[in-house]
């Protein structure tokens, strides 16, 4: 656990924008690891494994709230109070991302992923990561100014 | 940005709060709803062994089908040798004069019992008429279990009856490797080595290109009918035994 919870506890946030479901997708992904009986060819399978797992969680507790046709919980701030402004807006603006370009915008800056494995990750054609990837660029540098594409 | 991403996402972390939540969660559903860790390595390794129990079962078997332990030398003129497995069953057969490879060619005796491969063979066109003109056929097994090669020339001395001039007898295996390394069938090699202590000039050149007739009725003007690699099927340098007939 030690590991990967942050990976699946960002993955989680990115995703459903609150701490109480972020938490239940958590509980859900490492339920998952402890009863699966996948062997790991090496931590980086294992890695992606999570990441995947961690997706679906997101996307199945999505789909929950939705068919409860509840309102979700209002966004917590999920970086410390005393994170940079700066920070803040950056954490805002990769919210307000369509949920895809946030998976890929995640994965490409964060964990360092290229697009041809975020394709693999994500099992979308590799011409339509780096087209989310190029939105998302677009979107990010319209809300935060000019410097969104810095590589 | 990827720098200021990344510093942004670095402050989120999983706390000691959660994680602790999370392992009490986990195994009190992981309790009830699936095997422990421990329990699912025993049940792959107890998969893994029966598998590995399942294959060499099943290398022991094929061990034991493949391997030849007994043979039967069919000679008249075509001369061919039947290796046997435990099982009685043909396993393969090799021709050792061009004859006996022509033969070969259009029959499949493998895994046949051996009764069967010795009917198959004698009901072959080519062997039919060597037959029907008077020509004599050794059929000779090679076995070094007595109690199995007497059995096993028992039966085939009742599924040839019907046949005029095949000659049933055995001996063990004794010389079966040197036989072949000199281009003769087990059962022509120990004519020759009888007729080679009944008249010593004979070489393994002549006897070669003696038919198998030939080299009976060499030993029989020597040794008369009644010589011991006919009559109990001994032959030279084994002291073996066994029994033939005659039509």
């Amino acid at each position: 656990m030690e590991r990967y919870a942050d990976t699946v506890l960002r993955l989680c946030l990115i995703h459903l924008k609150n701490h109480a479901d972020a938490e239940d997708a958590f509980q859900t992904v490492f339920l998952k690891y402890a009863l699966c009986s996948v062997v790991f060819e090496s931590p980086e399978h294992e890695k992606a494994w999570f990441i995947r797992v961690t997706l679906n969680a997101c996307r199945d507790s999505l789909r929950q709230l939705f068919r409860r046709r509840t309102v979700p919980l209002e966004e917590a701030a999920a970086l410390p109070a005393d994170a940079p402004q700066r920070h803040q807006d950056l954490w805002e603006a990769v919210l307000a991302l369509p949920p895809k370009c946030r998976d890929v915008i995640y994965l490409h800056y964060y964990e360092g992923y290229p697009a041809p494995e975020i394709g693999r990750l994500l099992h979308k054609n590799v011409n339509t990561v780096y087209t989310l990837l190029h939105r998302a660029r677009a979107q990010l540098r319209e809300t935060l100014g000019g410097d969104a594409d810095e590589e | 940005m990827k720098n200021e991403l990344r510093e942004a996402l670095d402050s989120i972390r999983a706390g000691e709060g959660l994680k602790a939540r999370t392992r009490a969660y986990v195994l009190s559903q992981a309790a009830g709803r699936a095997p422990s860790a421990q329990a699912r390595r025993f049940r792959r390794w107890i998969w893994a062994a029966a598998c590995a129990v399942l294959l060499s079962i099943g290398g022991l078997f094929g061990h034991l089908w493949l391997t030849p332990v007994s043979a039967i030398s069919m000679d008249i003129n075509p001369s061919l040798e039947l290796e046997l497995n435990r099982f009685g069953r043909v396993v393969a057969v090799e021709g050792f004069n061009d004859a006996g490879r022509s033969l070969l060619q259009g029959l499949e005796l493998r895994f046949l019992p051996y009764t069967g491969a010795v009917e198959k063979v004698l009901a072959e066109e080519s062997i039919a008429a060597l037959l029907d003109e008077g020509l004599p056929m050794s059929i000779y097994v090679i076995c070094d279990d007595d109690t199995q090669r007497e059995e096993m020339l028992s039966i085939l001395e009742n599924c040839t009856n019907s046949h005029n001039g095949v000659h049933c007898h055995g001996g063990g295996a004794g010389h079966h490797s040197e036989a072949h390394q000199a281009g003769f069938s087990t059962g022509r090699y120990r004519a020759y080595l009888r007729l080679k202590e009944l008249d010593s000039s004979i070489t393994a050149e002549e006897a070669e290109s003696m038919t198998m007739a030939e080299l009976r009725e060499r030993i029989i003007a020597l040794a008369g009918e009644d010589d011991i690699f006919f009559a109990s099927g001994g032959c030279a340098g084994g002291g073996h035994h066994g029994k033939g007939h005659h039509e």
